[in-house]
Parts: structure tokens; C-alpha cells; sequence
């Protein structure tokens, strides 16, 4: 499968911003082991940069995801709750993780602490 | 005894000094683990040689970079990650920590401990892959690099900076030269600084590298040398980076100013590495299989070989690259690759091996291009006659089989060839002074050997150096300095060599 044809195939299985699941379950029919295998994995990257995911300590709020929605205009912002950070946020958008947490700040001092009485 | 106050204060200050930077990371997933080569999505902005971990710890560096994936190679041999793994940059591309405290270790291409002592945690980070010194910071090589091996300090001079490669078939001496080398480093010649060696072990058994550390120790050479070993059983991915650690080891000494000597033991197993490596991330294959950049992989390894000039240090590293051949084959692929790269080689033949003649140089192909400007003035007053002679014996020697009378210079001649020839020969890890390689040469290129018969000419030799070690000390000193044998020299010299052939009965 090329590149074109694949790039077509991702525009198609979106709808509303959203994976339609008919549409790709009828694409998916179509495609062989291997086509559909690259299919998986596009589908896949595509999902990375559509979505931005947001780890809190606690459950959403709505002043919280409007300020994100700001700085994400275009994507869908999914709120996971992640209680080991303790107080702060861990964002993750495609291959890259931002990290601003208690636990983020105790790691580096037990780092520090270790790396000195090594 | 500290107490407890001391312990919280000293936690306090650490603590504000620690700086809490938010977290950011660059991770890729795992898609597939192909004998040891991993494929991963993701980690869109690694650059091509950077470090990166996965979950349980393990590390990889990045060898190929395609479009929507990149291609690790493992550093351990351990393979249990599978697809869905996350992967993640560390921002680093492969380095390894270096200090003093290196000298006299065993370690990997990583930095990791062989030797069951403590690891170097606060050295210099010394990256592995590194251009090479520019023209500006070069200077011409013109210190010698003495091996204390008679046949290569006369006739195949090495200078420090110099890349000279040792050639030949398997089992006929050319780790040995090379640890002959490094065991005459232990001795500092008055007036040059002296030499920090490193010896990389490339593909080789484990029970060669202990050998070769083991003798390090008994010849008390360990304590300036530093081997680095990625064994026949460690993954490709190490002995790949082998060179390239004990490069960037002997650069960090350089960069202080001091003279490194570091043997590559050997490059075409380090080529078999490479080409296994380029073999599984499906790059084109070459000639023999080898990849197409196999030159260059030798070529910018050699490079950082330099001396460099004194606003920079004055420091330099020279190598000793080696290359095991087949069948005496020195035009197959890597070997001529290598010889082109290097600025001299030593060649060793199995037909000289087989006669005895060990080590088993072969004068003819052997060369030093640069090396002659690094001799020093006295030995190069006595080598430039021996291997003019030599060549005169090489020749009539092939004419002699044929004839039976030969006229009476053309017998002196061959006579002499071979009392030349034996006086090279050395015994293993016995590297020799320069007063005493100067001493050899200059008796039988003066003729004093000629009554001498061919098998006592071992026994002369040893016993004319204790003589001239016993009664002419201030000699000894005088040619140790490598300055020009003026006359007085001389003269004390022969009176010192006529005295001892007076003295002693070699006549059978």
C-alpha cells in the first residue's frame, strides 16, 4: 500500500474529529495481513497527534481542560487520573512527556542524594 | 563521627542546591525485535548514535533513522523486550566516562567494569564517535615510539602519531609485536614523556584476553595500560563500539598533553562485527558482503590516530592497527582498505615464521612512511646500512640456490646476510633498549660477527650486552640518548666489542 493511499484511507476513518468505527471496520475488511497492518499503525500515529493526554492526581475539572483546550486548539484532550504524582500534571502529546509533579521533584532529590553517596 | 545535626544540615544544603527542573522525555514504542535490532515508532527527533533506555533498564544506541521508525541496537544480549515496550531518548549521544583511574583496568566498550573493581563514576564524558583533529592542530610526526624490537626500531620505525598496521596470518606474532610494544612503554626513555597504552580486544576469546592481561601484570606493564575488551561472546553492537571506546580513552589522555599507544587487535573482526550489524538492519551489501561505508568506518576510526602540535597539547595517539590475513592474502578487501588508511605496515610471513625467524618481519613489504623522520640519529647511522645489506643478501640468497660456486665477496656477503638476519631474531616479551638494539646492529653491520658462526650469534649478543652492561655503563647512557655517535662513541664502542670478542670463545 502507498503512502497516498493510506493518507486517504486515515482522512476517511476520521469523522467529526472522531474514528468512525464503520467506516474502518469496511476498510478493514478490504485490506490484506500486511495492508492491514500498516493500516493499524497509521492509525495509530494518527491517533498520537490527535490526542493529548493529561494525567492528574485528581478527576477533571472544567477551568483545568478550557486552559488546555486553549494551549491544544485542535486536539482531543483526554484526562487520566494519575494519584502517584501527587499534586501537579504530566502531559503527553505524541512522543513527547512534560512532567511537572511532586513526585517528579522527590525523584531528583533521592536522585541527587543517591548519585552524591554513591 | 558525625551527628545527626551534621547529617540534616548536610541534607539541607543538598537539598538547595537540587534544581527542580520539570520532567521532559522523548519516548518511541517498541514494534518489532529482530536479533537484537529493535524497531521503534515514535521518538520522531533522536538523532542518529543517541543513547536510549527501555523499560527494563536495558540500553541501545540509534543506528538508523527511516521515516516513521528508527532501528536500535542493543548494548546487552539480553533480548525479553518485546512489541509495546515503551522507548525512551536520553538525550546523549555514546559516550564513556573517563579518568586516571582507568589505568591499569579492564573494561567494555560502555565504561562497565571486567575486572570486579569499582567503575568510574565522576570522570570525563568522552563521546565514542568524534571528528577527527584538523590540519591546524596537527603537527608532523618526529618523536620515535620505540618497541624495543631490533628488526622494527631500525627498519620500520614508528613515530608517535603514526598509524602502523600489523599484517598476517593467524599464530604468527602480530599480538605479540603489539604487546612487545606496550611492554616496552614501561621504560621511559630520558627526555620523552612517557606512554599510556590501551589494548583493544576485538571478537577475541576470553581466555587470549586473559593471557594478554596476565602478562601485562607478570611484565608490571598493567599499571599504565588500559584493555578494553568486547569478547567473541558479546553482542556485535559492543565489539562494533570497541575501537571507537578505546579511541576516545586515548583522546581524553591526549587532550593532556600526553602520548597514547593503542592497539586494535584486531580490525577485521571488528569489520565482521560491523557487517553482522549492517547485515540485520538491511543495508545494501558490498563486496564480500561488507557494507559500503566499511571504508569510511576504518578510515574515521584511524583519523583521530594524530599528534597534535603544541598550542594544542602536544599530545598524540598512535596506533597499532591489526589485521589477520588468509592465506597470506594482503590484496582481499579489508586489508588492502586498511594498508591504504595507515601510514606503514609491518608484515609478517609464514615462510620466515617456519625458518625460525621470529619475529617472522618481512622487510621487503614491510614499510613506515613516516617513521624515518621520527629515528633517531643513532640508530638511524647503523639501520641504513643493515638494511641495505640485507636487501643485497635477500637477493644473491634467491641467485645462490641455483649456482654452487660463488665468488669470494659474493659469499661474504650471504655470510653476513645471515648473521644479519639471525642477530633480528628476539625471543617474545624481551623488547630491548635502544643502546642495546644499536649495539647489535652496529657490531654485525660492522663485521665482527662474521667469524662468529650462525648459531652462536644468539648467545654473542646476549653476552656482548651484559659485557658492555658490566664495563662501558657511561656507553650504554650516552647511545640511550639517541643523540649522533660522535667519534669518541665510537671508539668506545669498538674498543668495547673488541674487548669482548677477545675475551670469549665462540669458535665451535
Amino acid at each position: 500500500m502507498n503512502k497516498k493511499l493510506l493518507k486517504q484511507l486515515l482522512l476517511i476513518s476520521y469523522r467529526n474529529g472522531e474514528l468512525d468505527s464503520e467506516t474502518i471496520a469496511k476498510i478493514s475488511e478490504k485490506l490484506d495481513r500486511t495492508q492491514l497492518k500498516q493500516y493499524i499503525r497509521a492509525l495509530k500515529n494518527a491517533e498520537k497527534l490527535h490526542n493529548v493526554y493529561i494525567e492528574t492526581p485528581f478527576s477533571e475539572n472544567k477551568t483545568m481542560m478550557d486552559s488546555f483546550k486553549n494551549i491544544f486548539p485542535d486536539k482531543k484532550i483526554q484526562n487520566l487520573v494519575n494519584s502517584s504524582l501527587i499534586v501537579g500534571t504530566k502531559i503527553s502529546y505524541n512522543d513527547d512527556i512534560f512532567e511537572v509533579s511532586l513526585k517528579n521533584n522527590l525523584d531528583q532529590i533521592v536522585r541527587n542524594v543517591v548519585e552524591d553517596y554513591d | 563521627m558525625i551527628d545527626s545535626q551534621d547529617i540534616i544540615k548536610q541534607l539541607e544544603k543538598k537539598l538547595s542546591s537540587t534544581s527542580f527542573d520539570a520532567k521532559t522525555e522523548h519516548v518511541g514504542t517498541v514494534e518489532a525485535n529482530n536479533d537484537g535490532v529493535i524497531t521503534a515508532s515514535g521518538l520522531s527527533k533522536v538523532t542518529m548514535g543517541e543513547m536510549v533506555v527501555f523499560d527494563k533498564g536495558d540500553r541501545g544506541f540509534v543506528l538508523n533513522l527511516s521515516e516513521d521508525s528508527v532501528s536500535i541496537i542493543l548494548l546487552s544480549t539480553k533480548s525479553d523486550i518485546k512489541e509495546g515496550d515503551t522507548v525512551k531518548a536520553l538525550g546523549e549521544i555514546l559516550s564513556i566516562e573517563v579518568d586516571e583511574g582507568l589505568l591499569g583496568r579492564v573494561i567494555n566498550p560502555i565504561g562497565a567494569p571486567l575486572d570486579g573493581k569499582p567503575g568510574i563514576k565522576k570522570g570525563k564524558r568522552m563521546p565514542l564517535e568524534r571528528i577527527a583533529a584538523g590540519v591546524v592542530e596537527r603537527s608532523p610526526v618526529d618523536t620515535p615510539l620505540k618497541t624495543g624490537i631490533k628488526a622494527i626500531d631500525t627498519m620500520i620505525p614508528i613515530g608517535r602519531g603514526q598509524r602502523e598496521l600489523i599484517i598476517g596470518d593467524r599464530g604468527l606474532g602480530k599480538t605479540a609485536i603489539a604487546l612487545d610494544a606496550i611492554i616496552n612503554q614501561r621504560v621511559t626513555t630520558k627526555g620523552q614523556k612517557p606512554v599510556i597504552c590501551i589494548y583493544v580486544a576485538i571478537g577475541q576469546k576470553q581466555s587470549s584476553v586473559s593471557q594478554v592481561v596476565d602478562r601485562l601484570k607478570q611484565e608490571k606493564s598493567i599499571d599504565n595500560t588500559i584493555v578494553v575488551v568486547a569478547g567473541a561472546s558479546d553482542p556485535a553492537s559492543l565489539q562494533y563500539l570497541a575501537p571507537f571506546a578505546g579511541t576516545s580513552i586515548a583522546e581524553y589522555f591526549m587532550e593532556k598533553g600526553e602520548d597514547v599507544l593503542i592497539v586494535y587487535d584486531d580490525l577485521t573482526k571488528h569489520a565482521w562485527s560491523y557487517r553482522q550489524l549492517s547485515l540485520v538492519l538491511k543495508r545494501p551489501a558490498g563486496r564480500e558482503a561488507y557494507p559500503g561505508d566499511i571504508f569510511y568506518l576504518h578510515s574515521r576510526l584511524l583519523e583521530r590516530s594524530v599528534r597534535l602540535n603544541k598550542e594544542h597539547g602536544g599530545g598524540s595517539i598512535t596506533s597499532l592497527p591489526i589485521i589477520e590475513t588468509q592465506a597470506s592474502d594482503i590484496s582481499a578487501y579489508i586489508p588492502t582498505n586498511v594498508i591504504s588508511i595507515t601510514d606503514g605496515q609491518i608484515y609478517l610471513q609464514s615462510d620466515l615464521f617456519n625458518l625460525g625467524i621470529r619475529p617472522a618481519i618481512n622487510p621487503g613489504n614491510s614499510v613506515s612512511r613516516v617513521g624515518g623522520a621520527a629515528q633517531t640519529k643513532a640508530i638511524k647511522a647503523v639501520a641504513g646500512k643493515l638494511r641495505l645489506e640485507l636487501a643485497q643478501y635477500n637477493a644473491l640468497a634467491a641467485f645462490a640456490q641455483f649456482g654452487s660456486e660463488l665468488d669470494e665477496a659474493t659469499t661474504k656477503q650471504l655470510e653476513r646476510g645471515k648473521r644479519s638476519v639471525e642477530i633480528l631474531k628476539q625471543p617474545q616479551y624481551s623488547p630491548l633498549t635502544e643502546a642495546y638494539e644499536i649495539i647489535s646492529i652496529w657490531a654485525v653491520t660492522n663485521g665482527y660477527l662474521d667469524d662468529i658462526p650462525v648459531e652462536e650469534v644468539g648467545r654473542f649478543e646476549k653476552e656482548l650486552h651484559e659485557h658492555v652492561t658490566i664495563h662501558s655503563k657511561k656507553l650504554l647512557e650516552k647511545l640511550n640518548t639517541g643523540d649522533k655517535m660522535d667519534d669518541e662513541t665510537l671508539s668506545t664502542l669498538k674498543k668495547s666489542v673488541e674487548d669482548f670478542k677477545k675475551g670469549a670463545d665462540f669458535t665451535k
